[in-house]
């Protein structure tokens, strides 16, 4: 019988250490006969797991809760303003609610796919939009500005997930990319703008910006290619 | 319900002989018919879990060295047991939702009976062995707490969190399970020479490890003297007991409580015989009618607020981790858990070797000790996740000293 000389446990037959204390068993207490068979397999079989939510369980929960919250905001709001005499400014929350609703449902449902999300989301912005520019009394802007910013956005991040999604090495590539992005988008914003509030088309800040933004970039660019090619961190910031 | 640690326990034999699968898938087969109640899968509505029945036998399942891990309750078509094999092993896990150790362990008893019966053994219905024959009674899925409820009891007095274990956690997905086994006739001995029952003589050792363990380390983190007592927390331990011996019911279903030894090592150091008699009063008072009517009515009025049923499933499963976390494993330093003598008809006291219980633990309270026996090994299995295995080293060495002969056996080897 094999005992552990510090705990003074009794060991399984060819135990080569003591569970507790983790002593190793002297060689001339471990008996010649064939060793026990382990109690326990010694691979590990699992089915898989099923307390852990899985993604599109996460995404129902997360569904879920953000319509409780935000269908209880709405129609708190919606009620208040009853109380405070009819409705007036609670029109332009439930729009805005309805909105936020639809952007990060349409993310949330079309997770997987980058693509739709982003047309979700924008077709939802722009709905909102039209839902406000509705409820304080139709001026159009919403049509005329908001659709092609939505439409712009959700074109550039679609632009910048897809040129991420091809490009092989991801780093400071990706920036670059959301920089140029963001810098067309504000060119077809003040495109709108213009075309909205006077009829003529006269770029001016956005094509500032961009000339800002565009340099940057290009330096992200150009870093990208180099750190790609092997440069040395330090040496290429001259740390 | 805990990602990490799921509440399952595990109930296993070990065999004379290799399991044999065709005699199991047909023992399991069998079973189904017999015990409706875990024919049963766990699927989520909007406002409450429900059960549907799900007759479909589960199918064996090979045994993993780290057992009870990754349950799939939740899934269509799981179910809230499994039974695993490997060589001469066999074990049963039962998720806590839907019964307790009583339920358990006839379900086990039922399922080695039938499996033996399989094997070409004629195996009575004796010994607490269902017959798989007869029909099921109604009485076995019975909510014996919301029979006994008595609405309007004053509640139970709130309780302050406890000490826990310090230290790091295995890898998720592991556990390490470390077995004691002794003379059932000696340790009964031992027991009756301090005059308690078997129950009492572990939490009295369970509590006074957790006390020496507490004062080394606050000594090891630099407190001298008395002075880290002042801050101290109480050492608590979670002993489950059954409610069948008090309030007759015959169901299947959860229907224990807990006891709650408690040390206060905030006002004094205890000398062990001085933690046996605490622990025996303590247990005694909790035990009385009156004590556990309270708790139970607090428990079932609690699920019967119109507040909580209104509660979006998600939004209760949120709260219900989080209470669980602050009020329910916080509250407890330990767990024991002792199920006491399991029987079986005498035909198989040649084929069956050894019995085991293993509980599951949390990762707040890190470890449980389990107890069952079977003829004259008491078999008192510790489940942990902590990378240390010191505190399964101070309890099982503790009975050393106190004079019992203990054989040790683990899943996973101690690291040094
Ligand atoms: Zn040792």
């Amino acid at each position: 019988m094999a005992y552990c000389y510090k705990c003074g446990v009794e060991l399984e037959r060819g135990a080569p250490a003591c569970p507790l204390c983790g002593a190793s068993v002297p060689t001339d207490c471990v008996e010649p006969e064939t060793p026990a068979r382990p109690a326990y397999p010694n691979f590990v079989h699992d089915p898989e797991y099923g307390d852990d939510l899985s993604g599109p369980e996460r995404r129902r929960i997360a569904l879920e809760i953000l319509s409780l919250a935000l269908g209880l905001a709405a129609a708190a709001s919606v009620v208040i303003d009853l109380a405070d005499g009819g409705l007036a400014w609670s029109r332009f929350v439930a729009a805005a609610v309805l909105g936020v609703w639809g952007v990060c449902a349409g993310v949330i449902a079309l997770w997987k796919r980058p693509g739709w999300a982003a047309a979700a989301a924008a077709s939802a912005c722009s709905a909102a939009m039209v839902g406000i520019d509705a409820a304080g009394g139709w001026r159009g802007w919403s049509l005329a500005v908001g659709l092609p910013m939505a439409a712009a956005v959700a074109l550039g991040s679609f632009a910048v997930g897809a040129s991420v999604r091809k490009s092989k090495r991801r780093g400071l590539n990706v920036a670059g990319h959301s920089l140029i992005a963001v810098a067309a988008s504000l060119c077809i914003l003040e495109l709108a703008l213009d075309l909205y509030a006077d009829g003529r088309i006269f770029l001016r800040w956005s094509l500032i910006t961009a000339a800002s933004i565009v340099p940057v970039s290009l330096l992200f660019y150009y870093m990208h290619a180099r750190l790609l090619r092997g440069a040395d961190l330090r040496k290429f910031f001259r740390l | 319900m805990n990602d990490r640690a799921p509440a399952f326990f595990r109930l296993q034999l070990t065999l004379a002989e290799d399991v044999n699968l065709v005699a199991l898938k047909a023992a399991l087969e069998k079973l189904a018919r017999r015990f409706p109640l875990f024919h049963v899968e766990l699927r989520r509505g909007a406002f409450w879990y429900y059960f549907e029945r799900n007759d479909a036998p589960p199918q064996p399942m090979a045994d993993s060295l780290y057992p009870m891990q990754k349950p799939e309750a939740g899934k269509k078509g799981a179910h809230l047991y499994r039974v695993r094999a490997h060589h001469n092993r066999l074990a049963l896990e039962v998720s806590h939702v839907i019964c307790d150790g009583y339920g358990g362990i006839a379900l086990f008893k039922a399922l080695t009976a039938e499996y033996f019966r399989r094997c070409g053994l004629a195996v009575p219905c004796e010994e607490g062995v269902f017959d798989l024959d007869a029909a099921p009674s109604p009485e076995e899925w019975e909510d014996s707490f919301a029979r006994y409820s008595r609405p309007g009891l004053p509640p139970p007095p709130p309780q302050d969190p406890s000490w826990h274990i310090p230290g790091a956690l295995l890898p998720r997905g592991t556990i390490r399970i470390t077995t004691g086994r002794l003379s059932v006739a000696q340790l009964l001995a031992k027991a009756k020479g301090y005059g308690v029952t078997a129950t009492v003589y572990l939490a009295a050792h369970y509590l006074a490890v957790l006390q020496e363990y507490q004062e080394d380390e606050a000594l090891a983190s630099g407190s001298s003297g008395d002075a880290w007592r002042r801050r101290t927390k109480p050492l608590r331990l979670e002993v489950p007991a059954d409610m069948r011996r008090i309030f007759p019911s015959s169901t299947l279903r959860n229907f224990s409580l807990f006891l709650e030894p408690t040390l206060r090592p905030r006002l004094q150091r205890f000398e062990f015989p001085d933690i046996l008699k605490i622990v025996e009063a303590q247990m005694a008072l909790g035990l009385q009618r009156g004590e556990l009517a309270r708790i139970i009515s607090r428990n079932v009025e609690a699920a019967r607020s119109p507040l909580v049923r209104a509660m979006p499933l998600p939004i209760k499963n949120a709260f219900m981790r989080a209470l669980n976390d602050i009020y329910g494993d916080r509250m407890f330093s330990g767990v024991l858990s002792n199920l006491g003598a399991f029987k079986l008809p005498a035909i198989l006291r040649d084929r069956v070797l050894a019995v085991d219980l293993i509980i599951n633990t949390s990762p707040i309270i890190k470890q449980t000790v389990a107890a069952i026996s079977y003829g004259d090994v008491f078999s008192i299995s510790i489940g942990s996740l902590c990378e240390s295995s010191e505190f399964e080293r101070r309890f099982l060495t503790s009975l050393v000293k106190d004079g019992l002969r203990v054989k040790v056996e683990s899943n996973i080897p101690p690291r040094r």
